[in-house]
C-alpha cells in the first residue's frame, strides 16, 4: 500500500497510521489464506464425497442422512428468505432516504456539458440508418386527410409575406415563358364578344342599324348571287367544279364554285342549330 | 345575321361577285350620281340666274344635259374606280374590282376598264351577259381590261357586330325580365 504522499496531507499521527496499515495487511495476508485452506478443505470434501458416494451401502446412509437433515435444511432456507426479504426492505428504504439526495447533488448541466454529442452522432451510421427505414410503409401509415384536415389554411396564409414572394418571382421569365400566340388560338373571340361587356362596347362604338341592314343585305344579295350561279350552271349543264370562285391570287387555289358551294352546304346546318331568324 | 351567314360571309370574300350584288352596286351609283348631277345641275341654274344678267333653262337643254351626264359619271367612275377600286355603290354593296389574277387594281387597268365600259350598253346589254354566264363572272369590259369584280367587305367585323349585337340584346332581355316579373 502505497503511504508517502498521503502522509504529507494527512492530519492523523504517523504512528497510528503504521499501525492500521499494520492491521490491515495481517487481516488481509489472514483472508487469503484463509480462502486458500478453505478452498482446498472444499475440494477435499468434494472428492471425499464422491469417495464415500462411490462405497457399498453409500446410497441407504444418504437417504438417511438426508431425512435426518431435511429440518434443518427447511428452517435455513426459511431464514435465508427472510434475511433476502428483509435485506431488500432494508436497501429499499436505504436507496429512498439516499437517492434524492446523490440525485439533488448531481450537476445535470454539467454532466451533459461533459457529454460529446458530436462524437456520439459521428459514431452513428446514418446511411444504415436510413435503409432500414421502409419509406413506403411508413408513407402508407400517414393519413394524408387527417394531417391536411389539421392544418389552418387561413393561419398559414397569413404568415406568408405576399410582397417579398413576389418580388423573388421573375416576371419577365415567366411572361417569356408564355406562348402568347397558343393561348391566343385557344381563346374563343366569337364567346368574347357575344358574352361580355367588350361586346357591347364593339356593339355600341361599331354597330348600328344602318350598319347591321348593310351587313345582312350583303349576305343576303351573295346568297341570291350563290344560287343564280348554281342554276345558271344547270341550265348551261356545266360540270360541276369547273368555274374558279375567285382570281387565284385572293383564293389561294384553283377552287371552283362548286366548292364554294359545298363550303355554303356545310354551313347549311350550323345556320339552321342557331335557331335564329335573320 | 346568324353565325351562319356571318361564316358564308366570311367564306366569300375575294369570290367573284354574282349578277345581283353588281347590278344592285351599279343602280346605287346610278341613283348617286344622278340626284347628285341634277342637284348640282340645279344648283348652278339657280347661280347663274341669280347672279348673272342671263336666264339658263337646262330642261331645255337635253343634248348638254346628257353630254354632261356622260362627262360626270366618266369623272364619277373614273376616279372612284383608279383611286378606291370601287365605286360608292360597290361600296355600300362591299364589292371591289381588281386584276383578273387577284392583284390590286392599277390606273392602267382602270382606264381601259373606263374606257370599255360603255362597250356594255353599246352592245345592247349582251356585254353585261358575262356577269351571269360566264365562268369568272366577267362582263365585256373586264375581259377586255382584264379585271375582275370580287366580294370584298369586311365580313370579320361584320360578324363581330352581329355577335356583339346579340350579346346585348341578351344581357338587355336578361335585366328586363326580372323587373317585368
Amino acid at each position: 500500500m502505497p503511504c508517502g504522499p498521503d502522509r504529507a496531507h494527512s492530519d492523523v499521527p504517523s504512528g497510528l497510521l503504521l499501525a492500521t496499515d499494520l492491521a490491515l495487511g495481517a487481516a488481509s495476508q489472514a483472508t487469503r489464506l484463509a480462502l486458500r485452506v478453505g478452498a482446498t478443505g472444499w475440494n477435499a470434501s468434494v472428492a471425499a464425497g464422491r469417495l464415500v458416494s462411490a462405497l457399498p451401502g453409500a446410497n441407504g446412509a444418504g437417504r438417511l442422512l438426508n431425512t435426518a437433515t431435511r429440518p434443518l435444511v427447511d428452517g435455513g432456507r426459511e431464514t435465508r428468505a427472510r434475511a433476502r426479504s428483509a435485506a431488500q426492505a432494508r436497501t429499499q428504504r436505504l436507496l429512498e432516504a439516499v437517492v434524492p439526495g446523490l440525485v439533488d447533488a448531481v450537476d445535470i448541466d454539467a454532466l451533459v456539458q461533459r457529454i460529446d454529442i458530436d462524437a456520439i452522432v459521428r459514431r452513428i451510421e446514418i446511411d444504415d440508418l436510413v435503409q432500414q427505414i421502409d419509406i413506403d410503409q411508413l408513407v402508407a401509415r400517414i393519413d394524408i386527410d387527417q394531417l391536411v384536415g389539421r392544418i389552418d389554411i387561413d393561419q398559414l396564409v397569413r404568415r406568408i409575406d405576399i410582397d417579398a414572394l413576389m418580388q423573388r418571382i421573375d416576371l419577365d421569365a415567366v411572361v417569356a415563358s408564355i406562348d402568347v400566340n397558343r393561348i391566343a388560338e385557344r381563346i374563343d373571340v366569337d364567346a368574347v364578344v357575344e358574352q361580355t361587356e367588350l361586346g357591347t362596347i364593339v356593339a355600341r362604338s361599331t354597330s348600328g342599324f344602318a350598319s347591321e341592314a348593310l351587313d345582312a343585305a350583303r349576305s343576303q344579295t351573295a346568297d341570291v348571287d350563290t344560287r343564280v350561279s348554281r342554276a345558271v350552271n344547270r341550265v348551261l349543264r356545266r360540270k360541276e367544279g369547273e368555274a374558279p370562285v375567285g382570281p387565284p391570287l385572293l383564293t389561294g387555289e384553283t377552287g371552283t364554285e362548286d366548292t364554294a358551294s359545298a363550303s355554303d352546304a356545310e354551313l347549311e346546318p350550323a345556320d339552321a342549330s342557331d335557331g335564329e331568324s335573320k | 345575321m346568324t353565325n351562319g351567314d356571318a361564316h358564308r360571309a366570311i367564306a366569300r370574300q375575294g369570290h367573284y361577285a354574282g349578277a345581283l350584288s353588281r347590278l344592285l352596286a351599279y343602280g346605287a351609283d346610278l341613283l348617286i350620281l344622278t340626284v347628285v348631277y341634277a342637284a348640282g345641275l340645279a344648283l348652278m341654274e339657280f347661280a347663274i340666274n341669280a347672279a348673272t344678267p342671263w336666264n339658263v333653262d337646262l330642261k331645255t337643254a337635253h343634248g348638254l344635259v346628257l353630254i354632261g351626264e356622260l362627262l360626270w359619271a366618266a369623272f364619277y367612275f373614273g376616279n372612284s374606280w383608279v383611286i378606291f377600286a370601287r365605286s360608292p355603290g360597290m361600296t355600300l354593296l362591299g364589292l371591289r374590282i381588281v386584276q383578273a389574277d387577284g392583284s390590286p387594281l392599277d390606273r392602267h387597268h382602270g382606264i381601259i376598264r373606263l374606257i370599255a365600259f360603255p362597250l356594255g350598253f353599246l352592245t345592247l346589254g349582251l356585254g353585261f351577259l358575262g356577269i351571269i354566264f360566264g365562268r369568272t363572272h366577267q362582263a365585256i369590259y373586264d375581259r377586255i381590261a382584264r379585271t375582275a369584280v370580287v366580294y370584298d367587305w369586311d365580313a370579320e367585323a361584320a360578324k363581330l357586330r352581329g355577335l356583339a349585337a346579340r350579346g346585348a340584346h341578351r344581357r338587355e332581355a336578361q335585366v328586363q325580365a326580372p323587373t317585368e316579373r
